[in-house]
């Protein structure tokens, strides 16, 4: 298996990912078209493609194969991972309270501790942040 | 990756951007069905894109085996229940947008991030 990896890949994605998922979920609240939302959530996807590749040289892992997941031993990486879910579930209501303050600003806060909780989990469970 | 495994790629993403559309623009109506749907779509894209460029299972192996048998209901209702929390999660934000209540504020990313841990356990082995 090749395993190319390129930090300008991988951050260039993030912040592609975030900067799409920011404009997706605004321009969903405020009624954009489904073409124009369709084009912001390519963007956060396209970002998210090419980060992941950017960090393990692929585009797209393969399915499971029904196995148990892997749990790190140590009790602080594991304490890292719940309080990067709750990153990820806190990232929610502060989009919610941008949406109503009308801060696209503070959207791609959200967005940035949503993308952010995900890549630290996945680093802490699996080595590699996406 | 040759040609007919980078064509999985756009196909799958073309599906899962689609399903990921229709959850944003059915989210803040609180069209809860629709957004279960994008979110369906989402999981048909992203595993069409994972069977291309990784190869397709056979189907013989799922059909034969009662293991094979079991893991299948067991991915099938793992999935639709990751579904139904995501959906609702992204509907609670919605109402809260509109409301500014605190419940559905707090429950919503609960609710999504819950959906997506389980979807992912089921579909990839991993939690996140």
């Amino acid at each position: 298996m090749s395993r190319r990896h390129s930090s300008i890949e991988f951050l260039g994605g993030l912040l592609a990912a975030v900067v799409g998922l920011t404009a997706a979920v605004w321009g969903s609240a405020r009624g954009w078209s489904s073409p124009d939302v369709f084009l912001a959530v390519a963007l956060s996807w396209s970002g998210y493609l090419f980060a992941h590749r950017g960090a393990t040289g692929r585009f797209v892992d393969a399915p499971g194969t029904g196995e148990d997941p892997n749990v790190p031993a140590s009790r602080t990486k594991r304490l890292g991972v719940v309080a990067a879910g709750l990153c990820m579930a806190l990232a929610f209501p502060v989009g919610i309270h941008a949406l109503v303050a009308d801060s696209v600003l503070l959207l791609g806060a959200a967005a940035t501790a949503f993308v952010g909780g995900y890549a630290s989990g996945h680093w802490l469970l699996t080595g590699t942040a996406l | 990756m040759n040609v007919g495994r980078s064509a999985w790629v756009v196909v799958g993403s073309l599906v899962l951007c689609a399903g990921l559309t229709l959850v944003g623009v059915n989210a803040f109506a609180g069209r809860l069905w629709r957004v279960v749907a994008g979110f369906a779509l989402f999981v048909v894209g992203y595993r069409a894109m994972q069977y291309g460029v990784h190869g397709w299972p056979a189907i013989r192996t799922l059909r034969d085996t009662s293991d094979g048998l079991a893991d299948l209901l067991t991915q099938g209702g793992g999935l639709a229940a990751s579904v139904l929390l995501a959906a609702y999660g992204f509907v609670l934000m919605g109402r809260a947008v509109q409301t500014a209540e605190t419940t559905p504020m707090l429950l919503s990313g609960v609710s999504v991030v819950l959906g997506y841990v389980i979807g992912h356990r089921v579909a990839n082995d991993e939690v996140l």
